[in-house]
């Protein structure tokens, strides 16, 4: 009897409520730095932001926020496919006023979050993408 | 001392619209320091992390103020503390509020303007390095 509630116990211990990951799983290079692995030249800049959206006290997530995965798509929507990377990569997380507000309107089981993401949009010198 | 209240108040009303909760930047600063860094692995396998850690990031009134100006800077920084041997790594930054960082939030609340001068989230950093 007592291991479902130790058990119930750690899942709750495990638990985190806000999670907002920033991975990648693409091929291309997506990098914080200055350059990419080999000598590129810049194609142009991109500056996104997407609203990340969680249920039930920031329990349940309701859409990937990635910002290296936003960072590629806002390219490939400004760029086309033609670029093989993205660098000096900056992400921004924060709960604005709006969010705020409809946190407090809903005691919590809707809230809002925006990730902003900015970069370099670079192609390889020679023409490789 | 109302009329200054009623200022006050109006001053953060006026504020508010411009305001920003709990945010954090992550890979700010010189991003020179970053080089070499990447995030996804570029098809390696991954060996194993080569780094994991985390830092605890507070926040004043109700998470419009910030604690500490380190937290800024500090998935970049702790990332390129890995090395350039194991580079390109995968990188992976997540941001959220643990449970035992809720009860500490709501627990906070409990105490009169608690919540106004504290509130917790956190930052987990990993990297991995190539094969």
């Amino acid at each position: 009897m007592k291991h479902p509630i130790l058990a119930a116990g750690l899942l709750l211990l495990s638990t985190s409520c806000y999670t907002m990951v920033h991975d990648y799983g693409g091929s291309r290079e997506i990098t914080p730095g200055t350059t990419l692995s080999r000598p590129s030249e810049n194609v142009g800049t991109i500056n996104t932001s997407k609203n990340a959206y969680f249920l039930f006290w920031g329990l349940l997530p309701t859409n990937d926020a990635s910002g290296a995965t936003q960072a590629e798509t806002a390219a490939i929507a400004d760029y086309g496919e033609n670029f093989d990377g993205i660098s000096h990569v900056r992400i921004h997380e924060e709960q604005g006023a709006l969010g705020v507000i409809v946190e407090i309107i809903t005691l919590g089981i809707f809230s809002m979050y925006t990730v902003e993401s900015e970069g370099q949009v670079r192609r390889f010198q020679g023409g490789d993408a | 001392m109302s009329s200054l209240l009623r200022r006050a108040s109006c001053a953060l009303l006026l504020t508010l619209p411009l305001s920003a909760c709990y945010s954090v930047d992550h890979f700010a600063g010189d991003q020179s320091k970053y080089d070499g860094l990447y995030f996804g692995s570029e098809g390696a396998k991954p060996l194993e992390p080569a780094l994991e850690d985390d830092k605890w990031r507070h926040y004043a009134i109700l998470g419009l103020i910030p604690w500490d100006k380190d937290q800024i800077e500090f998935s970049g920084r702790r990332l390129a503390q890995v090395g350039s041997d194991s580079k390109p790594m995968n990188i992976v930054v997540e941001s959220e509020m643990t449970f035992v960082q809720g009860l500490i939030n709501v627990a906070v609340g409990f105490i009169p303007f608690g919540s106004l001068i504290f509130q917790t989230r956190n930052v987990e950093v990993s990297g991995w390095a190539k094969q």
